[in-house]
């Protein structure tokens, strides 16, 4: 590739002066004092599972302000869902969790809301509910959630609803590769642990926030915090009201953090905004975050590994039980997509069963990593715990199982833009693997080191289009749909076309977020902007490129082939010294505007023609993802045996991003992740009590602070570049995967330091504290010096 | 939520305005606490009387014949970076930094700390050790009471109706007291899962215990002294095997209780270690 200019340079964030000047605009800025608007609050369940009897909902219609008080009467008769036709927007006749929604109240003022939701009346007759997924997936479990299951409607994956064991799994995903039993018959060592993740939250700082505004034309618009104004909202709301994709129209601003919550405060808002015909704004709190932005999906992984004495992996069996919560949502996605992650080494014998369970806690869905940190927690624990019974270097083991560029995967893809082992290599130097640690042990603190390598696939299956128009002044405005969600890819998209057009990345001005004036994109999700709208966006200005030279060409005399058109300027071919500027094909005194064609407007779109969806029974493809971002994480950590707890002294993360685009905005995504990556491991976990949150705010859940992660110089995040073929300049997403080995990682080292594992998260003073005991009881020590 | 804000200018007035509206009002220092109580519905006034506008009321001062002053609206950073705190009681200081993070400090007051009455609350088990009185005014006038009498369960006071704290008052004679005070909490913005506070004066033999107190926060409704263990250190010589046998006692004395932060059990375990920890340190023999 020639040199690149723009590309790989730690271009300013395009955001940068509006949020540091606080000039950005965000959701809940949205409609501030508009004449008309409503305030619309949700009436929640106040129980896990209850027959609703009565809703009298009389004195709340007389609170002076109301508009409108809406229950599960109101809403479509037909129930929607994401991959499940699981849900009434508003409960008909039972409800599910705490926090399930019962009805909506549009006010003119928020007090006036208030002070309704509290004057309806709803009698219950309270069902007994289920918590444990284990025990819900039973196929004699007494509490069945959902009674009409088998009728539901399919949206995705119908096949994931085929071969359920029990009443309450919606969702059963299979892979097949060989034959476990027979490569567990050739290992020499067998090892087999039970794991279990806890309920998180996404704790994006800014709250989901909505306002839905009918038109005089029929048209609702709906301006939400979202991730995709196309799938996230037109799509969704047309589906779930019945209304034409014309009809409505997504819209947003920047958001305060996304991670994979999905709120949907902007179904309440529609609801209320088509009832009323107002413009109607929803604001969530955190307290209804915590129940309300599908946390993610914990999971119970039972995991076997059989292997040769020389470390060769030759079997794997994987039993996963997933807690989605009372409704499907997007949990069988994430459920299949969780399975991708388990590529990263050769694996003859391969049997993957994950099972999505209802049970009557809040509904999880998708949370960085996409279902695949949960299945790391357990595989690359086992990696050490393999090692070591081997009297392995844990590195080593690692690498020797690794698959090769080019190898065909347990799924039956050919492997490509593999830098897993450069990131393994990396991480081990930094930190000091097989080194003494950065300070000694002592009597109660004792310091280790571990890494744990994992990845995130990006799904295939999306479609991006661009639209690029370039001006007489010689900026260029570049079209898309994929929302920034704080991670930056505005600018690493005008990077793309700045580096695709020649011109300085100031020129380039990126228009996103509303469904009316931007072209079609699946939505900032999967780590796929970059790759999919970045290759939209390269497609568009070569597609305008061509348009220049063609509108060139009688205007120089020359063909357009013979001509080539860069940084503004239209070049011979066979004379780069003599050249126009593209601002002279323009029509004098218009700033677009061309004599016979219009603008100067380009066009491009990027999808996988080839790509399958897997069988249904193996799980088996050819091309299942669109590329792989491997990410290897060490840590020195010490542990304080005497109280349990856990302090990140180092940590190293190395990420394989194909090519950096913006190395500053990878490194970001890196730090990011390993803040909540160590959130993750020790502190994060959401406390429920018969299905109510007991932790719902930001003082009682434990997301880790500055105090806890570890300052500049024992940080380091390295970025390393196996481009990929089909990357916009061989680029792959990278967001997701950045915290998929910290936990593991950090169970590695505390085992190393200690000689505890553990297999439940998070890995709390107490918990670590507890088995610390257990393990001296076993040495038959008595209780450890004080 | 509808309520009225009144913001007196002395401290007849503020009394005037509780006795007037009684029950319906409530008093603010700096809000930390109170603010998140309303917003979360858990109290409900009618009435927020804000004492922030009296003026004189932050002071901190100390002579050698009544020992250090602290006014109660007196913030936790103004404790925090006191040059005289720092000196004369450094146990208030290290507390006081241990109290949540500066934005917090900087609104937080050592009153609202106190009145709040929270178990955990961070102020509170080193002022105990130091036997600090709490100066109360009321309709009847000042009176004075010792700080550890002053907490009759979580979120309740021996305040009377009407009555405002004005004030904390530490002896002079504990100034030469060794305190410190450790908190058991993932970082200062956390609250405790467990506090202790140990003070420890010796004889002039320089070993044996003369006076100790051991206070422990976040293990009972209020913050306690646990004096079995005190006793069993009184008149000792304070090496590690005391140590070891006072945290053990007064593990047994503490009565937490199991909820989001800890369990009971945890709890009870982190007050032997941070009990052996604290009492070390008092005594010179860790640091
Ligand atoms: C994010 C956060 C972190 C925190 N972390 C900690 C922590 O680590 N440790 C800790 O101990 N606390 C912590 N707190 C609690 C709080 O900040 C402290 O307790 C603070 O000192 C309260 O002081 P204030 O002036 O804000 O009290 P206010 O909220 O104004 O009042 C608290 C209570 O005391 C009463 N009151 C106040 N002053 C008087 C008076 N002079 N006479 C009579 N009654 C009075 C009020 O009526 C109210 O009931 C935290 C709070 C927050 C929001």
């Amino acid at each position: 590739m020639s040199e690149l200019s723009v590309v790989g340079k730690n271009v300013i964030r395009l955001d940068a002066l509006e949020k540091v000047t606080g000039t950005a605009l965000y959701a809940a800025d949205e409609a501030l004092g508009e004449p008309g608007m409503l305030h619309g609050k949700v009436l929640w369940s106040p129980h896990a599972h209850a027959r609703i009897i009565s809703i009298d909902i009389s004195r709340a219609k007389k609170v002076p302000g109301v508009e409108a008080v809406l229950t599960g009467k109101d809403v479509p008769e037909a129930r929607v869902g994401s991959c499940v036709d699981d849900q009434h927007m508003l409960a008909r006749e039972k409800v599910r969790f705490v926090g399930d929604a019962v009805a909506v109240v549009a006010a003119r003022t928020l007090e006036a809301a208030e002070e309704a939701l509290a004057l309806i009346k709803v009698k219950y007759e309270v069902l007994p509910a289920v918590f444990d997924a284990e025990e819900a997936m039973r196929p004699d479990c007494p509490v069945v959630l959902h009674p009409g299951l088998s009728g539901y409607k399919r949206n995705m994956y119908p096949y994931l609803g085929n071969d359920l064991p029990g009443p309450n799994v919606h969702t059963h995903h299979k892979v097949r590769r060989g034959n476990v039993e027979e490569g567990f018959r050739q290992a020499d060592l067998i090892v087999e642990n039970r794991f279990s993740t806890a309920r998180i939250s996404h704790c994006q700082l800014e709250p989901a926030s909505s306002v839905a505004r009918p038109n005089v034309d029929g048209t609702l618009v709906i301006s939400t915090s979202t991730k995709s104004v196309y799938t996230g909202v037109q799509a969704e709301v047309c589906r779930f009201f019945g209304l034409p994709p014309s009809k409505v129209r997504g819209v947003t601003h920047y958001i305060g953090g996304n991670f994979g919550s999905a709120p949907r405060a902007h179904i309440f808002a529609a609801l209320a905004a088509i009832r009323t015909g107002r413009p109607v704004k929803v604001v969530f709190s955190r307290e209804e975050c915590f129940f309300r932005d599908l946390n993610r999906l914990p999971m119970v992984i039972y995991l076997k590994d059989g292997v040769k004495k020389d470390g060769t992996l030759v079997a794997r069996q994987i039993k996963l039980i997933c807690n989605c919560g009372a409704y499907a949502q997007i949990t069988p996605l994430v459920i299949r997509n969780g399975s991708f992650g388990s590529s990263q080494y050769r694996i003859p014998n391969f049997r993957w069963d994950a099972y999505g369970v209802y049970t009557n806690e809040p509904p999880s869905g998708a949370f960085r990593g996409f279902g695949n940190a949960q299945p790391f927690w357990a595989m690359e624990q086992h990696m050490d715990i393999i090692a070591e019974k081997l009297r392995m270097d844990p590195v080593e083991l690692r690498q020797k199982n690794l698959i090769a560029e080019g190898e065909e995967n347990l799924r039956g893809e050919k492997t490509h833009s593999m830098g897993a082992a450069e990131c393994l290599d990396k991480v081990a130097q930094w930190i000091g693997w097989g080194r003494p640690t950065s300070q000694p042990s002592s009597n109660t603190v004792k310091v280790a080191k571990g890494f744990a390598l994992a990845n995130k696939y990006t799904q295939v299956d999306t479609i991006a289009s661009a639209l690029v128009r370039f001006n007489k002044d010689g900026f260029v405005d570049v079209f898309h749909g994929s929302d920034e969600i704080g991670q930056g890819s505005q600018t690493v998209l005008a990077q793309i076309a700045a580096e695709e057009l020649g011109v300085p990345v100031e020129k380039i001005k990126v228009i996103w977020g509303d469904s009316a004036r931007v072209p079609y994109d699946h939505g900032a999700i999967s780590s796929r902007t970059t790759m999919f709208v970045g290759n939209a966006i390269r497609a568009a200005c070569q597609d305008v490129k061509r348009l220049i030279c063609a509108t060139a060409s009688p205007v120089m005399g020359a063909a357009p082939e013979d001509l080539e058109a860069r940084g503004g300027q239209i070049y011979f071919r066979s004379n780069p010294s003599k050249s126009m500027p593209v601002s002279d094909l323009f029509l004098p005194g218009r700033a677009t505007c061309l004599p016979h064609d219009a603008e100067l407007l380009g066009q491009g779109t990027f999808f996988y023609k080839g790509y399958s969806d897997g069988d249904p029974e193996t799980g088996q493809g050819t091309r299942l993802t669109a590329s792989y971002c491997y990410t290897a994480h060490a840590v020195e950590v010490a542990v304080d045996t005497e109280t349990g707890e856990v302090k990140v002294l180092r940590f190293c993360s190395a990420t394989d991003v194909g090519r950096a685009i913006n190395p500053k905005l990878c490194e970001a995504q890196s730090e990011g992740g390993i803040a909540q990556g160590i959130g993750s491991a020790l502190y994060e976990e959401m406390l429920l009590d018969r299905g109510r949150v007991l932790n719902c705010n930001f003082h009682d859940y434990g997301m880790p602070r500055m105090t806890e992660l570890p300052g500049n110089h024992d940080l380091k995040c390295f970025l390393v570049e196996a481009n990929h073929r089909e990357g916009p300049f061989g680029a792959k997403g990278m967001g997701e995967g950045a915290m998929t080995p910290s936990a593991p990682a950090i169970a590695n080292a505390i085992y190393n330091a200690t000689g505890v594992r553990l297999m439940d998260l998070p890995m709390s003073p107490e918990r670590l504290l507890r088995a610390l005991k257990a393990q001296n009881k076993e040495a038959g020590h008595k209780s450890g010096p004080l | 939520m509808h309520f009225k804000y009144l913001t007196p200018n002395t401290i007849p007035q503020a009394m005037a305005l509780l006795a007037r509206h009684k029950t319906r009002a409530t008093v603010m220092a700096g809000g930390t606490d109170l603010v998140v109580k309303m917003r979360s519905r858990a109290i409900d006034p009618a009435y927020v009387v804000d004492l922030s506008n009296i003026p004189g009321l932050d002071f901190i001062d100390f002579n050698p014949r009544d020992g250090l002053n602290i006014g109660a609206l007196a913030s936790i950073r103004a404790l925090e970076t006191s040059t005289l705190v720092g000196k004369q009681y450094p146990v208030l200081q290290s507390a006081a930094h241990q109290l949540a993070s500066p934005a917090i400090r900087n609104m937080a007051t050592l009153g609202g700390n106190l009145c709040n009455a929270s178990p955990s609350a961070d102020m509170a088990p080193g002022l105990i050790a130091l036997a600090a009185k709490a100066r109360i005014a009321g309709p009847e006038g000042e009176t004075f009471m010792p700080l550890e009498e002053f907490f009759s369960g979580p979120g309740k006071t021996a305040l009377k109706a009407g009555q405002v704290l004005v004030g904390i008052q530490v002896p002079a004679s504990q100034a030469s007291m060794q305190a410190v005070y450790l908190k058991h909490a993932r970082s200062s913005i956390e609250l405790a899962v467990v506090g202790v506070a140990a003070g420890v004066i010796l004889d002039s033999d320089g070993r044996s215990c003369k006076d100790v107190r051991i206070v422990l926060g976040a293990v009972a409704p209020t913050p306690m002294r646990a004096r079995k263990a005190e006793a069993a250190l009184l008149g000792k010589k304070l090496d590690d095997k005391a140590i070891v046998e006072a945290a053990e006692i007064a593990a047994g004395e503490a009565r937490p209780i199991s909820d989001v932060r800890a369990s009971a059990d945890y709890r009870t375990e982190m007050v032997r270690v941070f009990t052996g920890r604290a009492l070390r340190v008092a005594a010179g023999i860790a640091s």
